[in-house]
């Protein structure tokens, strides 16, 4: 029988996981470019952190409290303390907590500057990882799928983190300078991703053979086919960016003011594809009914 | 614009939310059966899970009226693998079970199983 909850439960973690890893994956862009990106853009990205931050931290709360209703099967079971308090004790309450704890940590890092504020990113940006492998299939299959998904999840961030700042560097580039910058950082980023996305790819295609256990019940279980989706999905967004890294980057080097125009619409067609991949990620990380008689 | 096709991937999401996706900490095994047609009533309902887990809600229904059975809650919120209902003496007639229980991964999961009660 279908519930709200069947709706609540994957949309609240995925608005969860495009803030985390939007916070995450900026802090990367943060440690790995800002000092070659300009001011604008510097700024720009400061922001889109923070408000990821901030809309992490109530997300987390909402998480929370859509758990415990989704226990108790009623609105009631939101606000009830018995439930409220079996979910704190569960995977989910130690994911939250250090989930709270690294944006919290984000959010101040937004408002402070001082000495250390790279290592500090990255100890934040880790946190706020981490968080996501203690709770789900990776706190019962061990330690291996816990690092696998860990090492997903950072090449994730590290490429979401770039999407928007590179977007905005488009939408600027009115001139040489601005347009030599570009060209500049989508190449950096691109090289970058040549050594992250196929530990990403290596380990997310690991980390579910561990989980489906074989390529038949990848085929035959509902879980398996909604994971195939999600590898195509990102079939497309590797074409995307090969797209990116080949013909439009080469392009920008040479001055083509037309290519920042292209870059950009690339990049509006990986943020689409990307938000697809994470809502599948989102239902693959819920449960929602069992292909089991006697069971919903 | 590709934001524009935003509504498709909405009603995609909808549909797949409709199909059965996958659970956690699967039950395994209950006893009476689903579907089951017992002679007699049963005293107990065992449960049987994959992994451990915490049973919240159980609740026993009579088709016939919709009413509720009086259950006591003795098997409410223990973490385990096997889980036992005791229940009262059952007249003939319909039964349907619904429970949720959190799995050992934090998740929540639930069904419900049916079972009829025909003296010959």
């Amino acid at each position: 029988m279908f519930e709200i909850w069947d709706i609540l439960r994957p949309l609240t973690k995925f608005c969860l996981y495009l803030a985390m890893l939007g916070a995450a994956g900026g802090l990367i862009f943060e440690v790995l470019f800002r000092r070659f990106v300009p001011e604008v853009t510097q700024r720009h990205v400061s922001r889109l952190v923070g408000i990821a931050a901030w809309a992490g931290l109530v997300l987390v709360g909402a998480r929370l409290v859509v758990a415990a209703g989704s226990l108790g099967g009623d609105l009631a079971s939101m606000t009830d303390p018995v439930l409220l308090g079996l979910v704190m004790k569960s995977p989910l309450g130690l994911s939250s907590v250090v989930a709270g704890i690294g944006l919290a940590m984000i959010t101040v890092i937004a408002r402070v500057k001082a000495r250390g504020e790279q290592a500090a990113r990255i100890v934040a940006a880790a946190t706020v990882l981490l968080s996501l492998t203690l709770v789900g299939h990776a706190t019962t299959l061990g330690a291996v799928t816990g690092v696998l998904l860990a090492l997903h999840l950072g090449g994730v961030a590290f490429w979401l983190g770039a999407l928007l700042p590179l977007r905005q560097m488009c939408g600027d580039a009115g001139d040489a300078d601005s347009m030599a910058m570009l060209a500049d950082i989508a190449d950096r980023f691109g090289r970058n991703a040549q050594r992250v996305v196929p530990v990403l790819i290596v380990a997310g295609v690991a980390y579910a053979a561990i989980l489906t256990g074989s390529v038949a019940a990848m085929l035959t279980s509902g879980y398996g086919l909604a994971l195939l989706v999600k590898i195509g999905l990102v079939a497309g967004l590797l074409g995307l960016a090969a797209r990116n890294r080949f013909r439009i980057v080469p392009a920008l080097q040479a001055g083509d003011l037309s290519a920042a125009l292209r870059l950009r619409r690339t990049i509006d067609w990986e943020i689409l594809v990307a938000m697809a991949v994470l809502v599948m990620s989102s239902l693959l990380a819920s449960s929602l009914t069992l292909p089991m008689r006697g069971m919903e | 614009m590709p934001f524009r096709h935003i509504h498709h991937a909405v009603l995609a999401i909808i549909m797949l939310l409709s199909t059965a996706v996958m659970a956690h900490s699967p039950l395994i095994a209950v006893t009476p059966v689903d579907g089951a047609r017992l002679a007699t009533a049963p005293q107990t309902i065992e449960m049987q899970f994959r992994d451990p887990s915490r049973l919240i809600r159980f609740t026993l229904a009579a088709e016939a009226d919709g009413a509720s059975v009086a259950l006591d809650d003795s098997h409410l919120m223990i973490e385990a693998v096997d889980h036992t209902v005791s229940l009262p003496v059952l007249a003939a007639g319909d039964y349907t079970a619904s429970w949720r229980a959190m799995g050992a991964d934090g998740h929540v999961i639930r069904g419900r199983f049916s079972f009829t009660i025909a003296p010959e």
